[in-house]
């Protein structure tokens, strides 16, 4: 029963990050126009990006914060230009296979340029492995609490902007038809720049609490997250920026509980094998595309 | 013939028929890439029947195609009718998984692979003797009336519907097809490399095979035999710090591609234009030597 809370624990705080980050994504499939296959390697590369800060700082966990959220940012939006004359025609699948190579060239970079292609692991510390409750002998520790109530934090703060402000409004405007969006004079290559910055945005912070939930990152990450991310916008429809939440918190669910119970290194396969029988079964999704 | 020149050549006819996997069932606009996947299955029951069973080549090639043709019909009858981007990832998955299975189960080696296979005399004359099966095959599809309604269902599917094409069996047929392809490309893979291990049919080995078919272009089948070969030799003649770069090189070949020139270098409008000038030139040449014979005459 124990091993049963911390692996759900455990699996809910995996499944909070993996919810943010498919909010990101869908949120770049809805108002980018694009796939952005790419948008894992990013994410992982800013949390090169926080390991470096922290380095250079003597571990410093507030500025690898900072660096983390800031180099998301920074790097979805540089990414933007590239994707604009794809966007513009409507090359969604041409959009994919650009932004695969995007991924080849990041995760050559990390390999090849980046701690010299090692593996880099994030102070205990900075990951809070200290316990905060007990259960017997699972624990509760800072860095789940953290993640679970900042991944929280971002995606509430995420979907009160597009669903009480103005730029959510041009948001989903955008994401309905760009055409009529244009029509109602919103800015179709501003909003579009947003969606990248908000995106990067909540990149960056998922990329800090990836940090403190997996402790390590290599080059091959991005390849991990970026099938699982998409897999989970393809388990919930793509672009359904709701239904992604709860179809992260599965993915991340499932995981948790094949790697506790099954032997060897099952849990990729089950959850990817879950996801092509859904895709097989209702290829829009359990819960639609975006209308 | 010079071991490296051996292995360039092999995996040169490999790697084109693995490209034109790709590049025939996107013909009816679907990105599939399970053949990476049942090439996987082709090496590993290819490698096991030889060195566990004791099975001879030509047997154990032909289990191994039978199964990774069988293997191809469960998922090609689910994602016949699935959207663009759900055949993309769940063919994405599928590779995964198969990683995964095959790095899990002890009997194929785990992690370690299975390695010592046997050489296979002629081994270069079978791999060329596929590639030219198979190249004929799809140039003969091309150039009928199957190509002309995978025309059709690539621009328009609602229009090719009508038109009374069944996409779905179509689809399927397609996916069967490259699966079969992919297998046989796992075979030969398998006893070209006498090794077989998980990490050989992962992720980056989909993204350069990716590059070839659309750097070199993916409306014809010609742009596959052209760039494959230069875009898998140029890493391996350049200084070991260049060529550590190879994946980096075949990301920003692939990103400049698709924004400059979408439909890769080798399109059919350059074949187009490539005969008319050829048949302009033989032209001319045929109107000089009848010239030629006739003052002679």
């Amino acid at each position: 029963m124990e091993i049963f809370l911390a692996q759900l624990i455990n699996a809910i705080a995996l499944g909070s990050v993996y919810a943010l980050l498919v909010t990101g994504f869908n949120l770049l499939v809805v108002v980018g126009g694009i796939f952005p296959f790419a948008y894992s390697h990013i994410v992982v590369l800013s949390m090169y990006m926080c390991w470096f800060a922290m380095k250079m700082t003597g571990d410093n966990a507030a500025v690898g914060i900072l660096a983390g959220v800031l180099s998301g940012t920074a790097f979805s939006f540089i990414t933007e230009p590239v994707f604009r004359p794809l966007a513009k025609r409507g090359a969604v699948l041409g959009s994919f296979i650009v932004a695969m190579a995007l991924s080849l060239i990041i995760t050559e970079i990390m390999a090849q340029k980046l701690n010299m292609g090692i593996v880099i692991s994030f102070p205990q510390t900075f990951q809070g492995k200290e316990a905060l409750i007990q259960f017997g002998t699972a624990t509760v520790t800072a860095g789940q609490i953290a993640t679970i109530v900042g991944s929280i934090g971002a995606g509430l703060g995420f979907f009160y902007l597009l669903y009480r402000t103005k730029q959510g409004r041009a948001f989903r405007a955008m994401g309905q038809s760009p055409f009529s969006a244009r029509l109602l004079g919103i800015p179709i290559v501003k909003t579009r720049i947003y969606a990248y910055l908000i995106a990067g945005l909540l990149g960056g912070i998922s990329a800090v609490f990836l940090a403190m939930a997996i402790g390590t990152a290599s080059s091959s990450l991005g390849d991990n997250l970026a099938l699982k991310v998409m897999a989970v916008s393809m388990l919930a429809g793509v672009g359904n920026l709701g239904g992604g939440l709860v179809a992260a918190l599965i993915l991340g669910l499932s995981e948790g509980m094949v790697l506790a119970y099954l032997p060897g290194d099952w849990s990729q396969a089950i959850a990817f094998g879950m996801i092509m029988v859904v895709v097989m079964i209702r290829p829009k999704g359990l819960f639609g595309t975006m209308a | 013939m010079s071991l490296s020149l051996y292995y360039y050549f092999q995996l040169t006819a490999i790697f084109i028929m693995l490209g034109w996997t790709l590049y025939w069932i996107y013909r009816i606009g679907q990105l599939n890439n399970a053949p990476i996947a049942i090439m996987a299955i082709g090496a590993y029951l290819s490698s096991y029947a030889v060195l566990t069973w004791g099975w001879p080549f030509a047997a154990a090639f032909a289990f191994a195609v039978i199964c990774g043709a069988v293997f191809a019909v469960i998922p090609a009858l689910g994602l016949g009718r699935a959207p663009a981007f759900a055949m993309v990832i769940a063919t994405i998955a599928l590779i995964f998984i198969m990683q995964t299975v095959f790095r899990n189960l002890p009997w194929f080696g785990g992690a370690l692979g299975l390695f010592g296979i046997p050489k296979i005399k002629n081994l270069l004359w079978i791999t060329y003797g596929f590639l030219i099966f198979f190249g004929i095959l799809i140039y003969r599809f091309d150039h009928s009336r199957l190509g002309r309604a995978a025309d059709i269902v690539f621009e328009d599917r609602d229009v090719a519907s009508t038109l009374g094409i069944n996409i779905y069996l179509f689809s399927v047929c397609l996916q069967v097809m490259t699966g079969v392809m992919g297998a046989v490309a796992g075979v030969l893979y398998a006893f070209t490399i006498r090794t077989v291990i998980p990490v050989y049919f992962g992720f980056p080995f989909l993204l350069a095979i990716t590059t070839f078919i659309f750097v070199g272009g993916y409306t014809t089948m010609w742009g596959v035999i052209v760039f494959t070969p230069i875009l898998w030799g140029i890493p391996l003649i350049l200084p070991e710090s260049f060529a550590a770069y190879r994946n980096f090189i075949y990301g920003v070949l692939l990103m400049g591609t698709l924004l400059l020139r979408s439909e890769g270098a080798i399109d059919r409008r350059f074949l187009r234009w490539l005969r008319i000038h050829a048949e302009h030139a033989l032209d001319k040449l045929t109107h000089r030597w009848k010239k030629l014979n006739h003052v002679r005459g």
